[in-house]
């Protein structure tokens, strides 16, 4: 069976990519970008199975970025990531499709749980 | 000054005040969502040579060096909402409007940044020595900056400058998004009122699409 595709996204590079080499080391096929106008090209050019995806980021916000990727790719996954003082973003998320939201500092076993249990409901 | 204008400034001091401690928390706590990505890859790493993998040394320094690049980055946070602290301490205090003004533009960076605008500053050289509330200063100019970037367009840099002489400090900001049309701008009386109370006069213009904002203060005369 071939390894889940992710797509992590968040404007801080460093955890973009710390992130993506943390769950391609718990078996995940993943790699990172930093800009919701990024993670548009790359969800369209490949498809991800679940979309890690900040919510506050310069530009386009999260909430942008997940409503764009849903519209051409309705059945990808989103998990949003927010900060402490903005679980209205990850509520509001919610209601606009995503999968589920984690608040950051993200867990990374709780994050690959709910990965899991995206794609367990994926059908 | 009336006593609704009286509240209204209490109310916006409380506000702004809230509004940068608010954008350092975000910052603070990026730095520290690094720190736990970073230090939980050097816990994969040593889970992985529990099970035999040999330890890349190269690999750990690396990751030493990233962790240790978050501490200058926090210090800096940290020291700029210091500064802005401490500009509440005393009503009336003698300050250098230039250095108050810098730190403002670093911390206001991030809101600017979201919107992708950026803040440049083009501060005179000289101490600007003024006597009064730092605190209600940085207020008018951060409601202006706000103004500012609510209505630039991505790609656009607001431009801050200070001009100092004998008697008068000008604060000047200028922006391309939404020129002045007469009308008054959402943040404007209040503004008038911050800047009535510190004795000085807010002039705002526009021209080919740009709007300006000058808030003039009395400056002391010591130095």
């Amino acid at each position: 069976m071939s390894p889940l595709r992710i797509l992590v996204v968040d404007d801080e590079e460093e955890l973009v990519f710390t992130l993506a080499e943390r769950l391609q080391f718990r078996g995940f096929d993943a790699v990172g970008v930093s800009s919701g106008a990024e993670a548009i090209r790359a969800s369209d050019a490949g498809e991800f199975d679940v979309v890690v995806l900040d919510v506050k980021m310069p530009g386009m916000s999260g909430l942008e970025t997940m409503q764009a990727i849903k519209r051409s790719r309705p059945v990808t996954r989103i998990i949003l990531m927010t900060g402490h003082g903005s679980l209205q973003d990850g509520e509001e998320g919610l209601a606009l499709g995503a999968f589920d939201y984690l608040v950051k500092p993200v867990n990374i076993d709780m994050l690959v749980a709910k990965i899991n249990a995206a794609m367990g409901t994926a059908g | 000054m009336t006593e609704d204008q009286e509240q209204q400034i209490r109310r916006q001091n409380l506000a702004f005040f809230g509004a940068i401690t608010a954008s350092v928390s975000h910052e603070l706590s990026n730095v520290v969502t690094i720190i736990n990505e970073l230090s939980g890859m050097l816990g994969d790493m040593l889970d992985a040579t529990d099970k035999g993998k040999e330890l890349d040394n190269e690999k750990l320094r690396r990751l030493q060096q990233r962790l240790a690049n978050q501490i200058p980055r926090a210090d800096g946070i940290i020291k700029r909402l210091n500064r802005f602290a401490h500009t509440s301490d005393q009503p009336v205090m003698a300050y250098d409007a230039n250095a108050a003004i810098g730190n403002l533009i670093d911390l206001a960076q991030r809101l600017a940044s979201l919107k992708r605008v950026k803040i440049e500053g083009a501060l005179c050289n000289d101490v600007a020595s003024v006597e009064g509330s730092p605190f209600m200063m940085l207020n008018a100019v951060y409601l202006c900056l706000k103004q500012a970037i609510e209505s630039a367009s991505e790609g656009d840099t607001i431009a801050v400058a200070t001009m100092c002489d004998k008697t008068e400090l000008t604060i000047s900001m200028r922006s391309s998004g939404g020129a002045h049309d007469g009308n008054e701008l959402p943040y404007e009386s209040l503004v008038s009122s911050l800047v009535d109370k510190l004795g000085g006069t807010l002039t705002l213009s526009s021209s080919s699409g740009e709007s300006r904002y000058a808030i003039s203060l009395p400056r002391s005369a010591r130095k």
